[in-house]
């Protein structure tokens, strides 16, 4: 892609005590629009790897560009880089901090210096795209864990940024709510934003993305296209990954059949018929 | 700054009351309230337990804060509450019951 990348990590280190580096030299760049699964084991650098992308770690060694431009840290930068780039946290807890819904997403854009009646505005946006208005006036704590989750989304939402970090957002819902988040993130991308998930799951990493990040012990060992990454045996062996069910169900497939994987493959359970119909003629 | 402060107040109690909880239920799961002993030592583990926890969730909490934009001030949008009559009745009863206390703690009745 030629156009600027809206974010850009170049040699990036970052270590929270000096023997064990937690980034070491990642260097990555994210476009407008993108759909990026980021995966890895626990303590692979993940987290680390997107509190360095929204700027409240300051990387040790590297630099870390916005636009183009390089980030200094400043207070108006910092400013622009959260507005651009935003995270939502893992645990909806930490994010969290009004006692009521609508103070609760109210907190980004009051930040951003905005004025009242377009906080409210955002405010409203945010509540209606997560489904939320019932719940306005309604203390958080009373809240179930996927309605958290949800009001976390919206938090980010009203801050309308252009690049949204989700720190393993499914790792806390059920098979519903996760099936809504999936859905959920659908309808951001639709809106041209750039999505980063960093994730487990890889059925929906291989679903959804069409870019992803592997990482493994701080290193960023892949950066490449899902099918990519999936057909890489060393590297699945290396990162302690398993291949998705539908991957290797259309690779046992071709193998039955002596044909070489085609270009397209089934990524849904609904692609699926069809793909298994042509493979049978 | 008080009303501020108030609000994270009211929030992590609730975190920190649930933390408190889930302990004491882990605690009772593995009979840690069998014996008098025992109950002391549960009491004394998760209070300290408590207090780390308390550090780790405010470090966690303060970089959810940082993450989208907070600057040393913490703004919410409030929403203008309409006051109702019954509040003004609720407001003056309070205030002639704390008229009434103070005169006759005086002794001016």
């Amino acid at each position: 892609m030629k156009a600027t990348p809206l974010l850009e990590l170049r040699h990036v280190s970052y270590s929270y005590d000096k023997d064990r580096p937690a980034l070491r030299d990642v260097s990555a760049a994210i476009c407008p629009g993108e759909r990026i699964a980021v995966l890895g084991n626990n303590g692979a650098g993940k987290s680390t790897f997107f509190l360095c992308c929204n700027g409240i770690l300051r990387p040790q060694k590297g630099t870390v560009y916005l636009e183009g431009k390089t980030v200094t840290y400043q207070k108006q930068q910092l400013l622009r880089l959260r507005e651009v780039v935003c995270l939502v946290f893992q645990d909806p807890d930490d994010q969290i901090l009004a006692s009521t819904v609508e103070a609760e997403i109210s907190f980004g854009p009051m930040n951003l210096g905005l004025g009242i009646p377009q906080v409210s505005r955002r405010v409203e946006e945010a509540l209606e795209s997560m489904d939320l208005q019932e719940y306005r006036a309604r203390p958080p704590h009373y809240l179930s864990g996927g309605e958290k989750k949800r009001v976390t989304i919206a938090d980010i939402l009203a801050m309308k940024p252009r690049l949204i970090l989700f720190d393993e957002p499914t790792s806390s819902l059920d098979p519903q709510n996760t099936a809504r988040l999936q859905q959920i993130l659908g309808e951001l991308s639709g809106r041209g934003m750039a999505l980063m998930v960093a994730t487990h799951d890889i059925e929906f990493a291989y679903a959804w993305a069409r870019r992803v990040l592997v990482f493994h012990q701080g290193k960023l060992l892949a950066d490449c296209s899902p099918r990519e990454v999936f057909s890489n045996e060393a590297l699945m062996e290396q990162v302690g990954l398993k291949k998705p069910i539908l991957y290797a169900v259309s690779q046992a497939i071709c193998a039955a059949k002596g044909v070489s994987l085609p270009r397209v493959l089934p990524k849904t359970i609904e692609e699926f018929p069809t793909f298994y119909k042509e493979m049978s003629e | 700054m008080m009303a501020e402060l108030m609000v994270l107040i009211y929030r992590y109690i609730f975190l920190l009351l649930d933390s408190l909880y889930t302990m004491t239920t882990a605690a009772h799961a593995r009979l840690g309230y069998r014996t008098y002993r025992s109950s002391w030592r549960s009491f004394a583990g998760i209070g300290s337990n408590l207090l780390t926890r308390a550090f780790a969730q405010a470090g966690r909490s303060f970089d959810a804060m940082e993450a989208r934009g907070y600057d040393g001030e913490i703004r919410f949008l409030e929403r203008e509450k309409p006051v109702k009559g019954l509040h003004v009745v609720w407001s003056a009863g309070m205030l002639a019951a704390t008229a009434l206390i103070l005169m006759l703690e005086r002794g001016v009745l």
